[in-house]
C-alpha cells in the first residue's frame, strides 16, 4: 500500500528561484504516474522533494496519510532509479544488488531471498555471478533496477531512467518496466520528457510547465481533451496544428473562418463558443496532423476540404507527413503513404471537423 | 648494508625523512642496519654517509632496503602532503606509482553530512583504490583518468548512484586535468573555487567542472561597480523585469546552440511561439539573441545579475 499526496507544495531554492508552485496531486496505490514537461519545468525537483533529497519549502507531503516533510529520506520507504548510474565494478551482479542491504545490516538469509526474488523478476538469475564488465547495456540497466527492487519500497521514484540508452534498448526496457510494475504492484513515479514513454507507460500523466501542473489525466484524456494549448502541443507527435480563426454565426450555424476557408463547428463546441461570447472574435483552432486526411485516399468523406500547396514531403516509416502553410501558419498532415502528393503539389485535404479543439487566444485555455 | 657503508672513504651527508604507516618518522642513521632504521625515531635526521661518487647508487640500495617500509606509506598521507606542497619529488614519485593512469583530476564532494558513507560507497564504485582525504565538509579524491575516455560522465554516474544508494543530495566538483603531481596544490585551489562559483551562480548544477565555470570566474572577479557598469552597457532595460518564461526561453535557446527548431522541440512550443518570445526579448533588452554576439551579451548579463 502506498498512496502519496502532495498538498500546496512549493519549492523555492536558496537563490530565490521558485521551481515548483502550488503542486497538488493525489497518487493512488499501485499507480504508475508520469511527470512530463520541458526541461527545467520542475520534474526532478518535485521527485527529489518526494525522496527527501530536497526540502519542501511549504506544503505537505504525505505517504499513506503520514506527513513525510521531516522524515529522513532513508525512512520514507522509497527507492530511486536515476538516469545515470554506476555499478560496483568489483562485485558480482548478486553483490551489486545486495550491497545496500548489507550496509543496512540486513540478515544474510533475508538479503539472499530478496536478491533471488529481484533476479527472478528481472531475468537475471543466470547472471548472478557475473561482474558488470561482462554484462550488456540492458543487463546493466536491469541490475541498477534490481538495486532498487531489493529494497522492497512502497514507492519507486525514477528520474529519466532510460534516457541514456539507445533507441532500441529504450523501447525494450520500457516494456520491461511496464511488466515490472504489473508484477510488483508498487506505486511508481516516473519522470521523463519523452512523451511516447509517458503515453505508453503511465496510468496517469502529470504535464508540467514552469513549475506548475498544467493537467493531470490518463494518456487518452490528455490526447482527446487537452485543457490548454501547451498540453495540446505537448501530447501527440507530430504536434497539433494551431491556426488562428475568426468565429462567425450565420443562420444559427457557428463557423470558423481562416484564410479563405470556412469550417462548420460541431454542435458541442459551437455551444461553448456562444456561451463564452466568442462570436465575431478570434480563437485558435487546434487540429492534429492525424485528423487531416488526403482526400484522394480517404475512406470517409468529410465536409471540409482544404486546398494547400505542399512545401515538404516526409516519409516516416509507414506514414507520410505533408507540410504546408495556411494563412501564415505552418501545418502538418499525417496522410496515407500512398498519397501522390509531393513537394510543390497542390492537394486537397479533408479536415475532420469533429476532431478540432478550440482555444482562447489570450489565456490559451480550451474553450468548453 | 653495513658493509656497503663501511667501505666508503669519503663521507657525504644526507637528510632522509620517512613516512611509515601514515606517520612521519625521522631517524638518525650512521652505520646502523637498515632494518633498524624505521624503529629508531628519536633523532632528527637520517644521516647517510657515503662517497659522492657512489651517492646515487647508495641511495638506490637504501631504497631497496627500505622498500618493506616504504610500501606501507599511506597514499592518503602522501596526498595530504602534496596538497600543501610538502611532498618532495620522491614522495610524489611514490604517489604516482600508486596511480594507474598519468593524468589526474581532483574531485571534491560536498553537500551532505554523511561523508563517511560517501567515502565508503565511492571506494566501491571506482575501479581501483585512490587517495582520499576529508577536508572540512568535503571529501577530496585524487583521481587518475584516461582523458580520452568519457570520465566526466562516469563520475556523474557515480555521483548519481551515491545519491540513490545513500539517500543524500551530493555535489561534485572537479578540477581541470593535470599531469604533473606538483600541481596538486593549485588544482586544490581551483576545485575549491569551482565549487564556490557553482554554488553561488548555478546551484542547480550538481556536477561542476572548470569548463562550465570560466565565465563565472571572470564575472566574479569584477568589482561591484564595474559589473554594474558593464551590465548597463550590455543590455537596455532591467533584466530583473524579464519574466521567468523569457529567461527560461533564453537559457534553453543558448543551451540548444541558438537553434530555433531544437529549442522549440525542447520547450515543446511552436516555432512561431518561440520566435514571438525571442522578439519579445529583443524589445525588452535590445538584444537579438539569434545573433551570437547578442546571445553572449545576454548570457553575460544574466550571470552578472546573479552576483
Ligand atoms: N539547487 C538549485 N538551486 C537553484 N535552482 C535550481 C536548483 N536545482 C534546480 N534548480 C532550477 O529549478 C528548475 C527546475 O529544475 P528541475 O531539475 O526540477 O527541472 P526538470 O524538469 O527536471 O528538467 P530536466 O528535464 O532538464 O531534467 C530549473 O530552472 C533549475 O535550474
Ligand atoms: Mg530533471
Amino acid at each position: 500500500m502506498a498512496t502519496i499526496q502532495l498538498k500546496n507544495v512549493f519549492k523555492k531554492y536558496e537563490n530565490g528561484f521558485e521551481a515548483v508552485k502550488d503542486f497538488n496531486l493525489e497518487i493512488a496505490d499501485k499507480e504508475f504516474i508520469i511527470f512530463v514537461g520541458p526541461s527545467g519545468c520542475g520534474k526532478s525537483t518535485t521527485l527529489r522533494m518526494i525522496a527527501g533529497l530536497e526540502d519542501i519549502t511549504s506544503g505537505d507531503l504525505l505517504i499513506d496519510g503520514v506527513r513525510m516533510n521531516d522524515v529522513e529520506p532513508k525512512d520514507r520507504d522509497i527507492a530511486m532509479v536515476f538516469q545515470n548510474y554506476a555499478l560496483y565494478p568489483h562485485m558480482t551482479v548478486a553483490e551489486n544488488m545486495a550491497f545496500a542491504l548489507k550496509l543496512k545490516k540486513t540478515p544474510k538469509e533475508e538479503i539472499k531471498a530478496k536478491v533471488d526474488e529481484a533476479a527472478r523478476i528481472l531475468n537475471l538469475e543466470t547472471l548472478l555471478d557475473r561482474k558488470p564488465a561482462q554484462l550488456s547495456g540492458g543487463q546493466r540497466q536491469r541490475v541498477a533496477m534490481g538495486r532498487a527492487i531489493v529494497r522492497n519500497p512502497k514507492v519507486f521514484l525514477m528520474d529519466e531512467p532510460l534516457s541514456n540508452l539507445d533507441a532500441k534498448l529504450r523501447v525494450q526496457m520500457r516494456t520491461e518496466i511496464s511488466k515490472l510494475h504489473q508484477r510488483l504492484g508498487n506505486t511508481i513515479i516516473y519522470v521523463t520528457h519523452d512523451q511516447t514513454e509517458a503515453m505508453t507507460l503511465g496510468t496517469r500523466i502529470v504535464v508540467m510547465k514552469d513549475g506548475i501542473i498544467q493537467q493531470c489525466d490518463t494518456p487518452k484524456n490528455l490526447y482527446n481533451h487537452p485543457d490548454n494549448m501547451f498540453v495540446a502541443g505537448f501530447i501527440g507527435s507530430p504536434q497539433m496544428n494551431f491556426v488562428e480563426c475568426e468565429v462567425h454565426e450565420t443562420a444559427g450555424e457557428v463557423v470558423l473562418k481562416y484564410s479563405g476557408n470556412t469550417l462548420k463547428v460541431p454542435a458541442d463546441r459551437a455551444a461553448a463558443l456562444k456561451k463564452g461570447g466568442y462570436i465575431n472574435k478570434k480563437v485558435i483552432m487546434g487540429i492534429r496532423p492525424e485528423n487531416i486526411h488526403d482526400k484522394e485516399h480517404s475512406l470517409k468523406e468529410y465536409a471540409d476540404v482544404l486546398k494547400v500547396n505542399v512545401s515538404v514531403y516526409e516519409l516516416v516509416g509507414s506514414e507520410v507527413y505533408l507540410y504546408f502553410e495556411v494563412g501564415g501558419a505552418n501545418m502538418i498532415a499525417r496522410v496515407n503513404p500512398n498519397t501522390s502528393a509531393r513537394v510543390g503539389s497542390d492537394v486537397e485535404l479533408y479536415v475532420d471537423a469533429e476532431a478540432i479543439h478550440l482555444f482562447d487566444r489570450d489565456t490559451e485555455k480550451v474553450i468548453r | 648494508m653495513n658493509e656497503l657503508l663501511k667501505s666508503y672513504e669519503q663521507h657525504y651527508q644526507f637528510q632522509l625523512r620517512l613516512t611509515i604507516d601514515g606517520q612521519s618518522v625521522f631517524c638518525g642513521f650512521k652505520e646502523t642496519a637498515a632494518s633498524e632504521l624505521a624503529f629508531d625515531r628519536d633523532e632528527e635526521h637520517v644521516l647517510l654517509e657515503c662517497t659522492q661518487k657512489d651517492a646515487k647508487r647508495t641511495l638506490e640500495s637504501i631504497k631497496i632496503a627500505l622498500m618493506p617500509f616504504l610500501v606501507s606509506v599511506s597514499e592518503n598521507e602522501l596526498f595530504e602532503l602534496a596538497l600543501y606542497s610538502k611532498a618532495d619529488e620522491h614522495e610524489l614519485g611514490l604517489l604516482k606509482n600508486k596511480m594507474a593512469e598519468n593524468q589526474y583530476v581532483l574531485v571534491m564532494m560536498s553537500g551532505t553530512k554523511e561523508l563517511d558513507a560517501v567515502k565508503e560507497i565511492f571506494s566501491q564504485l571506482i575501479e581501483h583504490e585512490l587517495p582520499m582525504i576529508m577536508k572540512q565538509n568535503n571529501l577530496l579524491v585524487l583521481m587518475d583518468i584516461d582523458a580520452k575516455s568519457d570520465w566526466i560522465r562516469k563520475l556523474e554516474a557515480i555521483r548519481s548512484t551515491m545519491e540513490t544508494e545513500l539517500y543524500v543530495s551530493l555535489r561534485m566538483s572537479v578540477s581541470s586535468v593535470f599531469e604533473d603531481l606538483n600541481e596538486i596544490k593549485d588544482r586544490f585551489e581551483e576545485v575549491k573555487q569551482v565549487q564556490q562559483l557553482i554554488e553561488k551562480y548555478d546551484p542547480a548544477c550538481l556536477m561542476a567542472e572548470p569548463s562550465n565555470t570560466w565565465m563565472l570566474e571572470m564575472i566574479d572577479s569584477l568589482s561591484e561597480k564595474k559589473s554594474q557598469k558593464m551590465m548597463d552597457s550590455l543590455v537596455h532595460g532591467d533584466l530583473k523585469l524579464l519574466e521567468d518564461e523569457l529567461i527560461l526561453t533564453a537559457v534553453s535557446f543558448m543551451e540548444n546552440n541558438l537553434s530555433i527548431s531544437a529549442t522549440a522541440r525542447a520547450l515543446y512550443v511552436h516555432r512561431n511561439t518561440l520566435i514571438y518570445r525571442l522578439d519579445k526579448i529583443y524589445q525588452r533588452t535590445g538584444l537579438d539573441i539569434r545573433k551570437f554576439e547578442d546571445a553572449l551579451k545576454l548570457r553575460l548579463a544574466m550571470t552578472m545579475m546573479k552576483k
